[in-house]
């Protein structure tokens, strides 16, 4: 009986009863007491005058660093702080680096687009901090034991009996006259609760503790290092990738007698002599311009979709260098590092004398400084280029007759 | 009423019944006068004023039916006490209907909804209206304006309109608004009639009905309420639209709802017409749904300015770019502030909850707030007419008048306890756990 003691319990049998004890200790002066029943009873709170819990200033205070956190925090990676000074400039830490993104043409620093951001960091903080302060300061965790476990009080509170406790800690503490005095307010099975006797661990008794410890630690983050880094990787069926296939820059297969299919033992083969790319026919007067300007016409006749066509190709491709209006003023000819290079006017009379083979030709073999579009214009847009090119022409130099 | 033993005033002969009903009638009176003055100087601004006042009536009178259908769906027991006082705010529907009738035959269409109107209506309308000079006169200013934005008769070519045709026809707007209000009134009949019939057998059967009932109603209410809201305010400016248009109103109706329920309940409690066993606790749920509600409302606002705003659509953002600058920028953010940022720390804590004196005074300024916030979704579609004026005070003084009255009228005829209810007793115990 060296032991401590915890406290001094006393047993109810209806909830009336203990809320009537309850208002009697209140009364009595006893400030450290508790209440066990077996579920909540009504008005237990104002009975016992709790005062109100101080959790909420907790939620409270958190909730507003979560939102102030959240404002600072994008305000500094996404927006301005710094007047447009580069974090390379200020020398300042790799982790320190922000992010001034201009997205969706918004501002730098806008509000609207934080306030997801604000209200998320506002209720994680607020909901953490809670269940952790809970935890830790109102629930005494990680401590596991208490005095009154394995008691026989406990035992009944937790089936049938309501139980009061006054603890031996309050300043008015006295064992036989809080004895009495729950007596007097119709406690039964009145008992003194001392604290446990705690054995001090031996030292096997820690290795094994220690061991265990290691062991889980280690057994844990080996499976999760084998699940995230193994097996969420694996292909569920890899038959395709593995199946024999020829791959480019590889040697050839072999077959049944273990020789290259392929003559010279590569996988990759020419194209055969002759062999022509879908859509683009060769192109045979490449050498002779005039040849082009004699022979070949267009084949296009003149209607609005062709000329419309036209004049979407020229804008795309033609305009940049030529100009809108084929006056030789594209943007890119304004350019200083195109200076000397200023491409000429397509309403010069050396171009209204080409023919449409010939300036077929330009188009697919480039002139000068102009490089060939064979590659960028089908062979049906190059020649629809050309109506709405003539279109132009006709345009500046109209005549009378196109008036009426 | 049966239960003589339970000492109570009786609501039906006390002296407050006659002066509310007096100092409404004096309401009404004065605040008809006030705004039918605004009728000479600015009838754009008269129409806009009387839409706002019909769409808090709406708020408030439907508002109060979906919290008695809440009560029985939910199975709650705290609002059991003083469900009557839910179903005395919702019995002003029907004279809510009334009240549409103005805008759809008298003159409000045409100052409202011009936009969408037919010109030949607008044109009719406004011969019809010539008797007032200045109206006339409006109406052809009006046209030519809109003539100088767009093409000529941009009435007819506007091709947004043509194709919200459909919806947006006269015909369809006033088989809406009939629809609504029959619908609304079926189920407020079939609600209250079960209500006092238990009152009377005590038939426990009659609350498991009005369950069922209120099950449908939570179906045909969003729609009811989401169509009320587009046909009277969205279409104000019709080439704008937002999906959550309806939301936004509904959330703004509970609000404004149940504040004044929490006016009411906790003026009838304090003075003694309600059953004398109620708890302040009970206060608590009252608080806690303007809380909750409240913070919905900014949510659903915040969502559609957000989405609104990170699209970037001249045809979506024109809502707003009429609501932000040319001094609407003020208004704005007072809004913010107004409805949202201090009623939301003014709610927080429980003392404020239960402590009767603060429960009212956020109740009215929640009411206010909501009002508030109709008129920064009413005013600024009617472009000339400036942010403030005395006159806009008129319809407001009117529909606290008709209030008065009409909640007066009622709660004279009915026993303001539900004596019979099974969850009356049960209303009566609820606490708050601590």
């Amino acid at each position: 009986m060296s032991r401590r003691l915890h406290s001094v319990v006393a047993l109810f049998k209806s909830p009336d009863a203990i809320i009537n004890a309850a208002e009697k200790t209140v009364e009595a002066g006893y400030q450290d007491f508790d209440v066990h029943t077996p579920y909540p009873v009504h008005g237990m709170d104002h009975a016992m005058k709790l005062k109100g819990t101080k959790l909420p200033y907790v939620s409270l205070v958190f909730a507003l660093i979560g939102f102030i956190v959240a404002v600072l925090f994008q305000w500094y990676t996404l927006g301005n702080p710094l007047g447009g000074i580069g974090s390379d400039l200020l020398m300042l830490p790799s982790w320190l680096e922000r992010y001034p993104f201009v997205i969706g043409g918004k501002p730098l620093f806008s509000l609207p687009a934080f306030v997801p951001v604000m209200f998320e960091l506002t209720v994680l903080f607020c909901a953490l901090a809670t269940a952790a302060s809970m935890i830790m300061f109102f629930c005494n965790l990680p401590g596991n034991s208490h005095p009154l476990h394995d008691t026989e009080y406990m035992r009944s509170v937790s089936s049938d009996h309501f139980g009061l406790c006054i603890e031996a800690s309050d300043p008015s503490f006295d064992e036989a006259s809080v004895k009495t005095f729950l007596e007097d307010v119709g406690g039964a099975a009145i008992q003194s609760v001392r604290q446990p006797y705690k054995r001090p661990p031996s030292f096997l008794s820690s290795i094994v503790f220690f061991g265990i410890l290691l062991a889980v630690i280690g057994g844990v983050s080996t499976k999760f290092y084998l699940i995230f880094n193994k097996v969420l990787y694996m292909a569920p069926w890899t038959w395709m990738e593995t199946q024999k296939k020829l791959m480019p820059q590889e040697a050839s297969l072999l077959d049944e007698n273990k020789k290259p299919i392929f003559k010279d033992g590569r996988g990759m083969q020419r194209p055969v002599e002759g062999t022509v790319a879908r859509g683009f026919m060769p192109y045979q007067f490449s050498k002779t311009p005039d040849q082009a300007g004699r022979l070949l016409t267009n084949p296009l006749v003149v209607n609005e979709a062709n000329l419309t066509r036209g004049k979407e190709m020229y804008q795309i491709y033609c305009a940049l260098c030529h100009g809108d209006f084929g006056k030789g003023d594209g943007k890119v000819s304004n350019r200083e590092a195109a200076k000397g290079l200023r491409p000429p006017s397509l309403h010069s009379k050396k171009m209204k004398g080409f023919s449409d083979g010939r300036i077929y030709h330009v188009i697919v073999e480039g002139q000068n400084a102009m490089p060939s579009y064979a590659k960028q214009i089908k062979e049906q847009d190059r020649w629809s280029i050309i109506l709405y090119l003539r279109a132009l022409q006709r345009a500046v130099d109209a005549k009378e007759s196109d008036l009426k | 009423m049966s239960n003589e033993q339970i000492p109570f005033h009786e609501y039906k002969h006390s002296p407050v019944a006659s002066s509310v009903g007096t100092l409404g009638l004096a309401l009404i009176v004065l605040g008809a006068a006030c705004a039918i003055l605004t009728l000479w100087s600015d009838a754009t601004r008269f129409w806009h004023n009387y839409l706002i006042m019909y769409m808090l009536m709406v708020s408030i009178a439907v508002g109060s039916l979906f919290y008695v259908a809440l009560e029985y769906i939910t199975g709650a027991i705290w609002s059991t006490p003083f469900r009557r006082v839910f179903e005395c705010l919702a019995s002003m529907i029907p004279w809510v209907g009334l009240l549409a009738i103005p805008i759809l035959f008298f003159g409000g269409m045409p100052k409202l909804y011009h936009h969408w109107l037919p010109t030949h209506h607008a044109e009719a309308s406004a011969q019809h209206g010539s008797s007032h000079g200045s109206d006339a006169a409006d109406q052809s200013k009006q046209e030519s304006h809109d003539a100088k934005q767009g093409a000529a008769s941009s009435h007819e070519k506007d091709p947004i309109i043509e194709g919200k045709r459909g919806y947006l026809n006269e015909g369809f707007f006033l088989v809406r608004v009939i629809l609504c209000f029959g619908l609304w009134y079926l189920f407020y009949y079939w609600f209250t009639r079960n209500s006092l019939k238990q009152d009377e057998t005590g038939d426990q059967k009659l609350t498991g009905i009005n369950i069922r009932i209120a099950a449908i109603f939570m179906l045909v209410f969003p729609v009811t309420l989401t169509m009320s809201a587009v046909d009277f305010m969205m279409s104000l400016e019709p080439h704008w639209f937002s999906t959550m248009f309806g939301v936004y109103y509904f959330a703004g109706t509970l609000v404004a709802a149940i504040s004044l329920i929490t006016i009411i309940t906790v003026k009838l409690k304090e003075a003694g017409y309600l059953h004398p066993d109620i708890h302040r606790d009970s206060y608590y749920s009252l608080g806690l749904l303007m809380f909750a509600f409240n913070t919905f409302w900014a949510y659903i606002a915040f969502s559609q300015f957000m989405l609104i705003w990170y699209g970037n659509l001249p045809e979506e953002t024109i809502w707003f770019a009429h609501r932000y600058g040319e001094g609407w920028t003020v208004i704005a953010w007072f809004l913010i502030i107004f409805h949202f940022v201090i009623p939301f720390f003014a709610l927080l804590s429980r003392n404020q909850k239960t402590n009767p004196g603060r429960l009212l005074f956020m109740a009215k300024w929640l009411i206010l707030a909501h009002i508030f916030d109709l008129y920064f979704i009413v005013m600024p579609a009617h472009r000339d007419g400036g942010y403030f004026h005395w006159m806009d005070v008129g319809f407001l003084l009117f529909a606290a008048g008709m209030v008065m009255v009409l909640f007066n009228r009622r709660a004279k005829q009915i026993s303001l306890v539900p004596w019979k209810d099974p969850k009356l007793s049960r209303g009566l115990e609820f606490r708050l756990h601590n």
